[in-house]
């Protein structure tokens, strides 16, 4: 950031932190507060009757955090999993999640004018989830809305109390 | 100075709410024709102490109740007025409206003035009635005007002679806050005396060597001139001497020369190392205690948050422990000796630790217990019943979590027993009972889990009723159901055999809910009654929600975490006793009863699962009542399991309660096997 940049603050300007990581052939980037670290992937207990993405549960330090494998989840990238693979743990509303995808990159900094409006395109995830497209250098990152994305109804990572209700019903 | 006393708020509506719970726990016990002077104090310094706290915080609309209420019982406690029953009453909803005026200052809810005003009323009538009528017994020399039908006494002189202990001052006492508080009092005269002349040559201008002669002429009570010397002053050291009412205040101050009477302890002077903070353990006798103080000053408050991070943190290191004792099984005992005999302390010590961490968030069951007394009172008025509430057992300790969990379900059940089981007096007679019926409330621990039982001697559950309702309601009932498949209609929602609805229960939401809060803390719900005889409803509970006592089993290659309590017995089947109905079911024959044999495997879609039932180990498991067989591979062993929730990051999962880490760091699911079963139904 030179100084220039620096010293236009204000609210339009701000430039904010993202971390880019890849799934399959494409780049995308989150918002870097939402991180609180980065791990390989350990083995998962597996949880019952739930989506194939939906990998099982970790022991994160005494915390039960749930593990989501986003290259299944968006039909992404080739599933191994290796010492090479990597967790994202976000924490979003409130909540601790890991997210597998396929690899963490870099950490940009991106200024409002980089960021242009998605286009309606076929990228893996749905563009309601998209924040929009960033621009670095001529690399181009699609910037997800991680907090939207994990608290949607498909993910199926919130109560859904309905949902479960009509499973006992 | 502006200090901001909000802060201290909660604490004093806190302190307030036990006090209330206090005075209204002392007036339900408290027997009007003789009365326990003790209990009596207590209760006076209950209410003076909310009436000293409302008056600090600026609550004036709650000192004024409180401070009626206080004269009424500061002449009661003398004996100037004899304790009648309907006083009780009044007493009682005094305390209401100042729980009412203290819910307002602390939650904004709504205060009905009306109500106040009519209860203070009712207070000064007592007040008036009180004086008029002649005291039965008279302890204390009472002013002579006291069969003026006026709540003012006329002034008595009082001669208050103040030795202190020599520490006096360095105990950062003031002396001139006493005097003017007391001056506010009535006429007031002070002289400072030194009995002991002191060289000038080593004089301590620190060591206090004065006693000051007071006297005041007020028509306050001796209690509340003591009162003032409260913090200050030990019984002993303080000398109050009435003198006669019609003696001017002035006459009394100069004539008397020497000090009268002087204790002996004031004669040594010197009392060392006496703190303020001390004085309850170096005076058990100074008055101003509250009773039960003892207990509460060596308690402190603090935050469940904190107590609850303590928990989880005592759940980590039981993990790591059990973590460590794993991998020292691979480390050769006779080389590592030391390293091994430090682990089994370190087990031991972690247990201990655990045990007493957990025991924080313990408290005894009479913590709602305590409410009941006064519903059962109010209840039984209003029903024109005789009960007696009997309460067994209530120092019972259970996890704080569940004891406010367990009011409500315990409070439908009492007001059921009391309006359904209860038979009205006559009715009571008529069938040769007496006329009183009792409703017993009975906590005990049974191994790892508490049983609250509600019993009453009342008419008991009418089979007939029951069953005609269930039928009527589209519930599916024969004639030959056993007693305690009858009962368990009643948990049916919408269910009620009561012949009207009336405001206290019948109408139906009760017992369902009962079933649910309990079902929720983990806890089961029995019925045992009998026509005629009463019934007993019996709710058994684990200890605590956040350890629990768990068989670990493995079904293919993953783990799972059985809670004990809800294993009967485990065995493996015998090819002869299983039976295939239809396509998928089993049944399991055991000892004559005919289970049916569910698959962990199946039910969780567990790939490498032994199939075959007799290469399996079965487990024979409890829930709601029921017993099924569960399928599992193996029994690997007994843990206790500090239980983690799974919604706090994701949500719940069918047919678990929850989830628990493993001695090698890897995560267990627990089963919840009512849960399962209803899974297993559904699939």
């Amino acid at each position: 950031m030179n100084m220039d940049e620096q010293n236009r603050m204000s609210p339009e300007s701000v430039a904010l932190e993202y971390l880019t990581f890849n799934l399959g052939k494409e780049e995308y980037a989150m918002d870097i507060l939402k991180v609180q670290e980065i791990r390989g992937y350990d083995s998962v207990t597996r949880i019952a009757n739930s989506p194939d993405f939906m990998k099982g549960v970790i022991n994160l330090r005494g915390v039960i955090v749930p593990i989501i494998d986003m290259r299944i989840k968006f039909n992404l990238g080739n599933v191994v999993y290796d010492e090479f693979t990597v967790v994202i743990i976000i924490n979003v509303l409130g909540r601790v999640i890991g997210m597998v995808v396929d690899g963490v990159s870099d950490v940009v900094t991106l200024l409002p004018d980089q960021i242009r409006p998605a286009p309606e395109f076929g990228s893996g995830i749905n563009s309601d989830y998209i924040i929009g497209i960033g621009t670095v250098n001529t690399q181009m990152l699609i910037l997800v809305d991680i907090e939207r994305l994990i608290g949607s109804s498909e993910m199926q990572l919130m109560v859904a109390a309905d949902n479960h209700l009509d499973l006992a019903a | 100075m502006n200090v901001d006393l909000s802060q201290f708020y909660a604490v004093f509506f806190d302190e307030s709410a036990e006090h209330l719970a206090e005075m209204e726990r002392i007036f339900l016990a408290i027997d009007p024709a003789n009365p326990d002077d003790e209990e009596l104090n207590a209760v006076f310094r209950a209410a003076h102490s909310i009436k000293g706290g409302a008056g600090t915080f600026g609550f004036p609309d709650m000192t004024v109740v409180t401070h009626t209420l206080e004269t009424l019982l500061d002449r009661v406690r003398h004996h100037e007025i004899a304790l009648t029953r309907e006083m009780v009453d009044v007493f009682l909803r005094a305390g209401d409206a100042i729980a009412m005026q203290l819910a307002g200052h602390r939650d904004g809810s709504n205060v009905d003035q009306q109500l106040i005003d009519t209860v203070c009323e009712q207070l000064s009538a007592i007040a008036g009635n009180g004086v008029s009528s002649p005291s039965q017994s008279v302890q204390e020399p009472v002013s002579a005007v006291s069969e003026q039908p006026a709540v003012t006494v006329s002034p008595v002189t009082y001669r208050m002679i103040f030795t202190p202990p020599a520490d006096l001052y360095t105990r950062m006492v003031r002396m001139e806050p006493i005097f003017e508080e007391l001056s506010t009092m009535g006429d007031f005269t002070v002289v400072a005396r030194i009995d002991q002349p002191q060289e000038f040559q080593g004089y301590d201008p620190n060591r206090c060597l004065m006693a000051w002669e007071m006297t005041l002429s007020t028509d306050r009570s001796m209690d509340e001139i003591r009162e003032v010397f409260m913090f200050v002053a030990d019984e002993e050291e303080l000398f109050i001497e009435k003198l006669s009412p019609t003696i001017q205040p002035a006459a009394a101050t100069t004539s008397q020369p020497t000090l009268p009477d002087q204790p002996a302890a004031a004669d040594d002077g010197v009392v060392m190392g006496r703190r303020m903070y001390d004085k309850h353990e170096a005076a058990p006798g100074a008055f101003g205690r509250r009773s039960g103080e003892s207990v509460e000053a060596s308690s402190i408050r603090v935050g469940v948050a904190k107590v609850d991070q303590l928990i989880n943190q005592m759940g980590e290191l039981v993990i790591t422990q059990a973590m460590l004792a794993q991998a020292a099984k691979m480390i050769d005992p006779v080389q590592f000796e030391h390293l091994h005999r430090g682990l089994e302390l370190l087990e031991r010590n972690t247990r201990d630790l655990q045990e007493s961490v957990m025991s924080i968030r313990m408290l005894p069951i009479n913590f709602i217990f305590s409410r009941f007394p006064r519903l059962v009172h109010d209840l039984a008025d209003k029903l024109g019943k005789k009960v007696e509430l009997k309460l067994v057992g209530e120092t019972t300790e259970l996890d704080k979590g569940l004891i406010e969990k367990l009011a409500d379900p315990l409070t439908h059940l009492v007001r059921n027993s009391l309006d359904h089981g209860i038979e009205l007096p006559d009715a009571r007679v008529a069938v040769g009972k007496s006329p009183g019926g009792t409703i017993t409330l009975k906590a005990a621990q049974q191994g790892g889990r508490v049983m609250v039982e509600v019993a009453d001697d009342g008419a008991g559950l009418n089979r007939d009723r029951i069953l005609a309702k269930a039928a009527q309601n589209g519930l599916q009932v024969s004639d030959s159901m056993s007693d305690e498949e009858v009962w368990q209609l009643i948990f049916a929602p919408g269910f009620s055999t009561a012949d009207q609805v009336t405001d206290i229960s019948g109408r139906g939401v009760g017992m369902d809910v009962v079933m649910r809060n309990v079902n929720a803390m983990g806890g089961r719900v029995t019925i045992f009654s009998n026509q005629g005889a009463g019934s007993r409803v019996i709710i058994s509970l684990p200890l605590t929600l956040a350890i629990l006592d768990g068989l670990s089993v493995r079904v293919g290659n993953e783990t799972f975490i059985v809670p004990l309590n809800s294993i009967i017995e485990s065995l493996q089947p015998c090819r002869e006793d299983l039976n295939q109905i239809g396509n998928r079911n089993t049944t399991i024959h055991v000892r004559g009863n005919y289970l049916p044999l569910m698959h962990l495997g199946t039910i969780f879609s567990i790939s490498g699962a032994v199939q075959r039932p007799e290469e399996a180990v079965v487990m024979l498991v409890e829930a709601e009542g029921e017993q099924v067989a569960l399928q599992v591979d193996e029994l690997l062993g007994q843990h206790q399991v500090v239980i983690k929730s799974l919604e706090t990051n994701y949500r719940k999962v069918d047919g678990t309660a929850g989830a628990t880490i493993l001695g090698d760091g890897r995560v267990a699911l627990i089963l919840d096997t009512v849960d399962m079963v209803r899974l297993w139904r559904s699939q």
